[in-house]
């Protein structure tokens, strides 16, 4: 058990380390960039958004002595060339004559030098590309503390916004997943009691529908429910003048937020509960030890609950880690077309501004959270199940 | 296909009961479970009918589609009814004159199965040929004497609908996930130009399912959106299973390093959620794509990321099979790898292969409406069911025309119907049932 755990906490991180990197690798990779608008602008000066880009840690500013050990080099059919000659920046040589930094600017923008590019802004300032592994490398070691970079769209701290997001996620998510304890289970247990009845029969086709609505058809009905009752606020987390409310008020406020969205996201494992726990009842009901409690004379209810039910539900106890990591793929949905303020309609929102420290940092956040709950379920249902030998 | 003379058990048990119907391969006896399960056919007709209809959708589809209304009108769905005019009142107005006039003022409402199309023709009498209306536009003042036009049904005028009729241009009636198609100029049915009256202010159309919000025929879209959505699904699953066959094929007859390679490869696909990798995956292509190559890139990533889980699972069925008396004997016999690999082990995975793929579908046909709903699929003019439910993103234009949620019934359909199907499957393909014990002998 000991050693499962550890050595199962031993492959986090580099299946971590490896899912950061191949997505920096193909964020990297993609065409344009956050600044590539910016750049296209002629109402942005370059130095501007260069600046801009190397403190987003994109580009690294040379300084003198690398820019004298530049050498001689060609850029659009001219010979270029920084000498030193002790005054307060290096003379720029344009086929071997001395020029100024406004003339160089105008014809030396972008060149590359041994596949290492370069960038010149208007005032002839030479920066280097960080090239893809070692922005990574610089990456990860601000990551190691926390530090995920300023996102380019909101112009915060990447972790900040992602610990706010996460925990409306997660308060989604758990909503949800107490929606599909709290319907599934005893749904699935009275159908199993009496297997065949009409109960029985509307829960299955209720299981059915659950499994097979698509989570945006049912968000959008859910909104078209909600406009047309105007029983529920259509999207958001609170009402607009929230701040107004006492504390009661602020918490049913939140409550009523909640509710639709959650039975969104929790109705497709509240079916797949269902269906478990009536599989798992009707099996558990067909034991011998049940039978040996009706045979000692044990009430109905009693065998039902003390006996069987116990039986049935612990398994399912232990499908939370599970579900959480399937509710967190789910909620992206949900949270964008319900309009919930989430992890995963910031990565919707990042990946539209084409704001890479986010999406980094959100797949990460999100494959953790995935990893750790997978973890937490094999380690439960081995706790709860005697019969799991985990080795 | 028939495996049973890999199956000896299939002979023997068939001998010991002499009354019993003569052999059946293990295809044949999984048709006959099939068959026997009422939801599954269920589910299997309405999936044959939906790529049917799909697949000819240029032929069913009353218009092209980009066929805008010729006045970019919206349409309510004709198949629910139709808006008529009520007259609500008079106020007393003033002409260029200043003199005194009455103008009416009428209100818009929506008859369920009163408008749209009927069975009645123009002079009044019941006729068996469907009829629609066309929109006429109401002047109608409000209390300020400022003027509105309403556009409603003009229940006096009926115009046929006409079957199996020639269109002007050659269209496209038959297609085949839009790769193979077949062109003709007629169509299933649609309004004749020359039935229709030649008045100002009439509008009209064949509207089925109502039009969407740049006024085309929403049921139109939805035929030709259908070829993207379903065979996306199809072909997606195609591909996944082809990697996950050879990966977990590989994976589990080799053992070893491959096996733990692969699978690790596996994990690290498995460990990040769905969307998001899909999401990240389409960031780091291109965005000027043409129809075609955004079709292919879709695909591409749904199976990209779908691979995963059958491969492992083949992996483990393979590891198992790989142990077994005939792939021993295959092997003893001289069989190279890949033969063996090829010929005997995947072979045996068959069935549950199946069932994982019918199974599985669902999620491609999710995935695509996914991506396509979120803007970083399928765009437009071309048309997928997650395209035309982007229509319905802002909840005021949802609310206000709520025919436009419609494409989602058919996804929701869809996807029904292959879970019906695949649960079906799962029960018929029970391994037991391969060794030729029907249900009754198990008891």
């Amino acid at each position: 058990m000991l050693t499962f755990s550890l050595r199962r906490l031993l492959s986090i991180p580099p299946l971590v380390l490896v899912v950061s990197l191949l997505t920096f690798l193909l964020l990297k990779q993609a065409p344009g960039d956050f600044y590539s608008q910016m750049e296209a602008d002629p109402a942005r000066s370059t130095t501007e958004v260069l600046r801009q880009k190397e403190n987003a840690g994109l580009l690294i500013r040379l300084n003198r002595s690398e820019l004298v050990a530049l050498g001689t080099f060609s850029d659009q059919g001219h010979e270029w060339k920084f000498e030193d000659t002790g005054e307060y920046r290096p003379q720029i040589l344009k086929d071997g004559t001395v020029v100024n930094a406004k003339e160089a600017s105008r014809s030396l923008l972008k060149f590359n030098i041994n596949s290492a590019n370069y960038q010149c802004d208007d005032e002839a300032v030479v920066y280097r590309k960080v090239g893809a592994i070692e922005g990574f490398f610089s990456w990860l070691v601000n990551a190691m503390t926390l530090d995920f970079g300023i996102s380019y769209k909101f112009n915060r701290p990447v972790f900040g916004i992602i610990k706010e997001r996460l925990l409306n996620t997660l308060t989604l998510s758990i909503a949800a997943l107490l929606i599909a304890y709290g319907l599934g289970i005893p749904l699935g247990v009275f159908a199993a009691v009496k297997p065949n009845s009409r109960l029985d029969h509307s829960a299955g086709i209720i299981a059915f529908l659950g499994l097979s609505i698509p989570t945006v058809f049912f968000a959008l009905l859910a909104m078209l429910f909600a406009s047309y009752t105007g029983l529920f606020p259509i999207g958001d987390m609170r009402s607009l003048d929230y701040d107004t409310f006492g504390f009661w008020g602020k918490i049913s406020d939140r409550a009523h937020h909640l509710i639709l969205p959650a039975l969104v996201l929790g109705t497709s494992s509240m079916a797949g509960y269902m269906r478990q726990a009536r599989g798992n009842m009707i099996e558990a009901l067909s034991q011998d030890y049940v039978r040996t409690a009706r045979a000692k004379g044990v009430s109905n209810n009693g065998v039902l609950f003390k006996h069987a039910f116990r039986n049935a539900v612990n398994p399912l106890v232990t499908l939370f880690g599970y579900s959480l990591a399937s509710l967190l793929s789910g909620s992206l949905l949900v949270e964008i077309v319900m309009n919930w303020p989430g992890l995963g309609r910031l990565i919707f929102e990042a990946i539209s501004a084409k704001d890479e420290p986010l999406v980094l940092a959100s797949v990460l956040i999100s494959t953790l959270l995935l990893v750790f709950g997978n973890l937490i379920a094999d380690l439960l249902l081995a706790v709860v199940d005697p019969r799991v030998r985990l080795s | 296909m028939n495996d049973s003379s890999q199956n000896p058990d299939n002979q023997n048990t068939d001998s010991q009961h002499s009354d019993m119907p003569p052999p059946r391969g293990p295809w044949e006896i999984l048709w006959h479970r099939l068959r026997k399960n009422k939801l599954a056919m269920v589910g299997l007709f309405i999936l044959v009918s939906l790529y049917l209809m799909c697949s000819f959708g240029g032929f069913i589809a009353p218009y092209g589609m980009n066929e805008t209304n010729k006045y970019t009108v919206k349409y309510g769905p004709m198949l629910l009814g139709g808006y008529s005019v009520a007259k609500t009142g008079e106020l007393i107005g003033e002409d260029e004159n200043f003199e005194e006039v009455i103008l009416s003022t009428y209100e818009k409402r929506w008859d369920w199965f009163t408008g749209g199309v009927h069975f009645h023709d123009s002079s009044g009498s019941f006729t068996l040929r469907p009829h629609v209306h066309p929109l006429r536009e109401y002047e109608s003042w409000d209390e300020y004497g400022e003027m509105e036009y309403l556009l409603a049904e003009d229940r006096n005028i009926s115009i046929p609908i006409r079957f199996f009729i020639g269109s002007d241009e050659r269209h496209e009636v038959f297609s085949l996930c839009g790769f193979f198609k077949i062109h003709g100029n007629f169509q299933l049915m649609g309004l004749k130009n020359e039935d229709c009256p030649k008045v100002d202010n009439l509008h009209y159309g064949l509207f089925m399912m109502g039009t969407d919000i740049l006024g085309r025929d929403l049921w139109t879209r939805i035929l030709y959106g259908g070829q993207v959505s379903l065979s996306v699904g199809l072909i997606g699953i195609f591909i996944s299973i082809t990697i996950g066959l050879f990966i977990g094929g590989l994976a589990g007859y080799f053992g070893g390093i491959w096996d733990f390679l692969l699978m690790r490869l596996v994990e690290l696909l498995l460990a990040i959620p769905g969307l998001y990798l899909i999401l990240t995956l389409r960031y780091a292509l291109p965005n000027d794509l043409s129809s075609r190559q955004t079709y292919i890139m879709i695909v591409a990533i749904l199976a990209i990321v779908g691979w995963a889980s059958t491969g492992r699972m083949i992996r483990g069925m393979v590891l198992s099979l790989r142990e077994s008396e005939y792939a021993l004997a295959a092997r003893s016999l001289g069989g190279s790898s890949l033969r063996v690999i090829i010929r005997h082990l995947l072979p045996n995975t068959a069935s549950i292969v199946i069932v994982t793929a019918t199974l599985y579908v669902p999620y491609y046909i999710l995935g695509e409406v996914a991506l396509s709903y979120l803007g970083f699929g399928i765009t437009e003019p071309d048309s997928s069911w997650g395209l035309l439910l982007k229509d319905c993103q802002v909840t005021e234009v949802m609310k206000y025309n709520p025919w436009l949620i419609t494409p989602g019934f058919f996804i929701f359909l869809a996807v029904l119907a292959y879970n019906f199907l695949g649960d079906g499957l799962r029960d018929a393909a029970d391994p037991r049932a391969f060794l030729g014990v029907s249900k009754t002998d198990e008891k």
